[in-house]
């Protein structure tokens, strides 16, 4: 069953800034990750879902299969992290409490469930301090464990790593990784996008499309170097490298691909140019160019397109073009394989 | 200063003896001081988050009446209501002149427009997020209005109290709806007033004094009170 069916959504948050979505389907239990820039419009994406926002206009607007209708849509079941949460006055016990007290549950079962979200989030240690007293990472926590007792089946969360210390992002994707609920991630960090969705997709300048997944490569691993068709060939470090040999995804994270103009070097007739020999390197041309902000986002075709991400300065500086010869490499911290 | 510590001397003299008029006053002035600041609470807590939860045309109109009426005189006030509640009026029927009651409904008018603006400012801010966060946990449209106004509690105390100091210490609608009378409707600010005009300026004082000392005796329950939440 669909959850969320939007077609030819058009909502104008100002005169400056349209959110334009041709088609979004998501089905049941489905992990979809937004990638997106700041400003892109990932936030107003996830409040149209939570009919935080109307939109202006559209062809098709279902929610579980029931058409839109402006101010009358049931929220229950809709849980939704905000990147900057708003936590309540009191402890982080009375926080994970609210949503139950609402539903007037007995004060044993509430103190039950709370006891148990406090040491899923592993905040049992701090279940009696006050919210407003805990670190970032800790107040996140917080408000995702507010937003699970709610016991909704679509989660909405709008980068919730952001600013988050190692082991709070690590708690939380535990939790997204093992969540059996719907859930929609708007993230800037294309790793942790394809570590939690199960689809990929990217948010540029209000309009939604694909085009970021093509930079998680499905390939395999022989003797430390990743091949995938066409003819892809990628060695891999050690610190990125898998144990053993066999079928993984590599993620190239777009903006810490650097591209170099080629000058002088002809497109190549058949659209799939040759690797080059040198370790990280690709060559490709520019297929499309799109101005984000201060970034400028490329798709660079080298059999399989790529995508980078970079500033407009920088843009400008190195004097790309559409369609021009370009390579591509990347630092090995650019690289994930799972 | 002598007629001060004079006053200071007496007052406690007053106390300490238990004076029954003073007694009185103290209790008609609590009654219907509390019972104006909760009335007008019922009326402004829910009207000041409506008007900071909204927008509509004239708001801001609103919002600088509510300003205006600020300043109202509480002479003024009363001698507004004597007209609705006395003898060949509207309601003079009702026999609600020189009764507490009419000192209530004067407070309560009076107390309205300043608790409702200071409500607004209190919740302004916080309103939109706090009322959509308990949207989005479940909350009723009701529940998280209630939630919004829980988590500006400090600011709609403050606004509360300040209503009740306005109340507790006029002395126009009392005197003109209550008509002093002794036992009844005198209250420490009318007992004042009469103690004054006949020119005794240090029972006077001390009442000033008792009446300073009851509110800063609230003042700092409800400070404490405060303390002890903000400390979780």
């Amino acid at each position: 069953m669909k959850q969320f069916e939007l077609k030819d959504l058009v909502f104008r948050r100002s005169e400056r800034f349209t959110l334009e979505i041709d088609e979004l389907s998501v089905t049941r239990g489905e992990k979809v990750a937004v990638v997106g820039p700041n400003g892109s419009g990932k936030t107003t994406l996830l409040r149209l879902l939570s009919f935080l926002e109307q939109p202006d206009s559209w062809t098709r607007l279902l929610f579980r299969g029931q058409p839109y209708a402006a101010g009358r849509m049931d929220r229950i079941g809709v849980g939704f992290l905000k990147q900057e949460p708003l936590l309540f006055r009191g402890s982080v016990a009375e926080n994970l409490a609210y949503p139950l007290k609402l539903r007037r549950l007995a004060s044993s079962e509430i103190r039950k469930r709370v006891g148990a979200m406090a040491t899923r989030l592993e905040l049992a240690d701090l279940t009696w301090e006050g919210a407003h007293r805990l670190s970032v990472g800790e107040q996140r926590r917080v408000a995702l464990g507010r937003v699970l007792m709610a016991d909704p089946d679509i989660l909405l969360l709008d980068e919730p790593m952001a600013h988050l210390d190692a082991h709070s992002s690590a708690v939380m994707e535990e939790v997204f990784l093992k969540a059996e609920q719907t859930l929609l991630l708007t993230t800037h960090d294309v790793h942790l996008a394809h570590r939690v969705g199960s689809r990929v997709l990217t948010l540029n300048g209000g309009r939604l499309s694909t085009s970021l997944s093509l930079n998680a490569l499905r390939g395999e691993v022989r003797e430390g170097r990743f091949l995938a068709d066409p003819g892809l060939d990628i060695p891999l470090p050690a610190a990125v490298a898998p144990a053993g040999d066999g079928p993984v995804t590599l993620i190239l994270d777009p903006r810490r691909v650097v591209i170099q103009p080629q000058p002088g070097e002809p497109l190549p007739a058949s659209g799939i140019p040759p690797a080059s020999g040198s370790e990280e390197l690709l060559r490709g041309h520019v297929a499309s160019v799109r101005e984000q902000g201060d970034d400028v986002w490329l798709e660079v075709d080298c059999g399989r397109r790529l995508a980078a991400i970079m500033s407009r300065a920088e843009y400008e500086e190195k004097g790309l073009n559409l369609h021009q010869v370009v390579v591509l490499s990347w630092p090995p911290e650019a690289m994930e394989v799972s | 200063m002598e007629l001060l510590l004079h006053s200071l001397w007496e007052s406690l003299q007053l106390i300490g003896r238990l004076d029954r008029d003073l007694l009185s006053a103290l209790v008609t002035t609590l009654r219907v001081s509390i019972t104006s600041t909760a009335i007008a609470a019922l009326i402004s807590l829910p009207l000041g988050f409506l008007i900071a939860k909204s927008s509509f045309r004239g708001k801001r109109a609103v919002l600088n009446l509510l300003r205006t009426a600020l300043a109202l005189p509480t002479v003024v006030v009363g001698l507004f209501v004597y007209a609705f509640i006395a003898r060949n009026t509207p309601l003079g029927g009702l026999g609600l002149l020189f009764t507490p009651t009419a000192i209530v409904i004067g407070q309560v008018l009076l107390i309205i427009p300043l608790v409702t603006a200071l409500v607004h400012s209190a919740v302004q801010d916080t309103v939109h997020p706090v009322y959509e966060e308990a949207l989005l946990l479940g909350a009723s449209p009701l529940q998280a209005s209630a939630k919004a106004l829980v988590e500006s509690r400090l600011a709609v105390t403050t606004a509360l109290m300040t209503g009740f100091g306005r109340v507790i210490s006029e002395v126009g609608i009392s005197l003109v709806l209550g008509g002093n009378i002794r036992g009844v409707t005198r209250t420490i600010t009318t007992a004042i007033t009469l103690e004054t005009s006949q020119g005794e300026f240090a029972a006077a004082f001390a009442l000033g004094i008792v009446l300073l000392a009851l509110v800063f005796c609230i003042s700092l329950i409800i400070q404490m009170t405060d303390r002890r939440r903000e400390a979780v």
